[in-house]
């Protein structure tokens, strides 16, 4: 049984942060933000989708019950899909999922969306940078703990 | 059992509802207009009642109408071939208008006979104003052995007990704060709108949910994780649920293994919160999982939290209207996007 999904982290403790990227836009913005030389914390592990449509809230989830302590879900900017609405339907999801964890006890900044263009090398630095503030000041969730083990 | 007395006189509404359900029964099975006919039938316990599909004209006198009739029938639909006829409560219907939006069963092969519904009884309640332990009728200190339906209340008997409980006390939470009792969709409806129990306002519903999002975030946490614990992963309540008919469900598939049955609570949490996106915008809260839940986790308070978010968010509420587009199936360029960085 657990009374709260975080506990305290250790010191210099370094969070882990899926961050699942649209092949169209995000990917490609923080590919414009490595050839750009953008600083930006090495926290995330970068997972291609094709669209931020494809992303099952489920998927986020897993991520958290297994291990990871932030999830971050970049698609194109409203109007820019590639699939003409796959972010538009992604946005009922997420705000679905969103306000479920928040009823659930989980903190809101655990879970972040955000629309960043192959153009925004400079945003997706920026969205990184707060993400990861976010998630160390929240400490290490209990839900990674209790399932550490790898056994399959 | 459940013996319908009337007032005196004049036939109570139940008893007029029974023999409606009967008489349409017996019409549509000769006419041919349906192959089966699915109903409720006296079930071999006390206040139960168990489906009853209905092939034969003559077998019509087996269906019956009461507080017990709690099961959503429509749960059987996607499984036939032919054309069905059902008997629906205003919750049911919701959850059929559910299904011939996502293209399950087709409009034509099935006549939705709509009930008034008056609201149905909660055995746990029953339980808990007999102080007894377990099932009413297997408690060990005083195991009720029939009981008799009136129109306003249960009388429960035992050996050397006889008990009256008032139905209102022991309705199940959703038929209390029921806002849809009349089906809103039908191809017949026995007895008349007035035999319904009086709609609330949905806002109503809400009041518990609203109540416990204003607890300190560890504390619901807390309370989920405590509820969550106790769940077996029989998936009782998927199966109960008339919208949980994917033919591989998530949690059965192999890879990507998304539940393990070994790994404890993270898993069981996992499953719970994807149950609840899965039916998100779907659910109509006509009470099925819980009442299958042989654990008794409180699963409604974030099925009827989903049903607020959807509504306030996105101005939808399931299964009213069977011309539009499931919620998640569609989108509008103003949907809410404050949470997007």
């Amino acid at each position: 049984m657990l009374d709260s999904i975080s506990a305290k982290a250790p010191e210099n403790w370094e969070p882990k942060i899926v961050a699942f990227l649209c092949n169209w836009c995000s990917y490609a913005g923080a590919d414009l933000a490595g050839t750009g030389r953008i600083q930006y914390p090495p926290n995330v592990r970068v997972i291609r989708v094709p669209c931020s449509g494809r992303v099952d809230p489920l998927m986020i989830l897993k991520c958290l019950t297994r291990g990871a302590d932030g999830v971050l879900v970049s698609g194109c900017h409203p109007g820019d899909c590639h699939y003409i609405a796959g972010n538009y339907l992604a946005r009922r999801k997420f705000a679905l999922l969103d306000e479920l964890l928040d009823f659930f006890g989980i903190e809101k900044g655990r879970v972040h969306f955000s629309w960043v263009s192959a153009a925004e090398g400079e945003k997706f630095a920026d969205v990184v940078k707060q993400v990861t503030e976010t998630v160390k000041a929240q400490g290490k969730p209990c839900l990674g703990q209790i399932c550490g083990d790898e056994r399959g | 059992m459940n013996k319908m007395t009337g007032n005196g006189t004049e036939k109570g509404t139940r008893h007029i509802i029974e023999e409606g359900i009967r008489n349409t029964a017996t019409k549509m099975l000769e006419s041919g207009e349906v192959d089966v006919f699915i109903g409720y039938e006296e079930g071999t316990l006390p206040l139960r009642t168990t489906p009853a599909f209905i092939t034969c004209p003559e077998d019509a006198t087996r269906l019956v109408w009461g507080p017990a009739c709690e099961n959503n029938l429509t749960v059987y639909l996607p499984k036939f071939q032919g054309a069905v006829g059902v008997v629906v409560k205003g919750c049911d219907v919701r959850t059929l208008t559910n299904l011939i939006l996502e293209n399950q069963i087709s409009r034509d092969k099935v006549k939705i006979v709509g009930v008034p519904c008056s609201g149905i009884i909660d055995r746990d309640r029953i339980r808990k104003v007999l102080g007894t332990e377990g099932p009413i009728e297997r408690s060990m200190e005083r195991p009720v052995r029939s009981a008799q339906v009136t129109e306003r209340s249960l009388i429960l008997e035992g050996d050397g007990f006889e008990f009256e409980i008032q139905l209102e006390d022991v309705l199940a939470p959703s038929c209390e704060t029921c806002a849809y009792p009349i089906p809103v969709v039908y191809d017949v409806l026995i007895g008349d709108e007035s035999m319904a129990r009086h709609a609330k306002d949905s806002e109503a519903g809400y009041v518990e949910v609203t109540r416990f999002a204003e607890l300190e975030r560890d504390a619901r946490f807390s309370y989920f994780s405590r509820e969550i614990e106790r769940c077996i992963q029989c998936y009782a309540c998927r199966q109960a649920c008339p919208l949980c008919y994917c033919p591989e469900c998530f949690t059965d598939r192999q890879s990507p293994k998304w539940i393990s049955r070994w790994r404890g609570l993270s898993d069981k949490i996992l499953f719970h919160l994807g149950r609840i996106l899965h039916v998100a915008g779907r659910c109509v809260d006509c009470g099925a999982c819980r009442r299958a839940c042989p654990v008794g986790i409180d699963l409604r308070l974030l099925t009827k939290n989903m049903e607020k978010v959807v509504k306030e968010s996105f101005e939808y509420e399931s299964g009213l209207d069977i011309d539009c587009l499931p919620l998640l199936a569609a989108y509008k360029r103003e949907d809410p996007d404050d949470f997007i960085l």
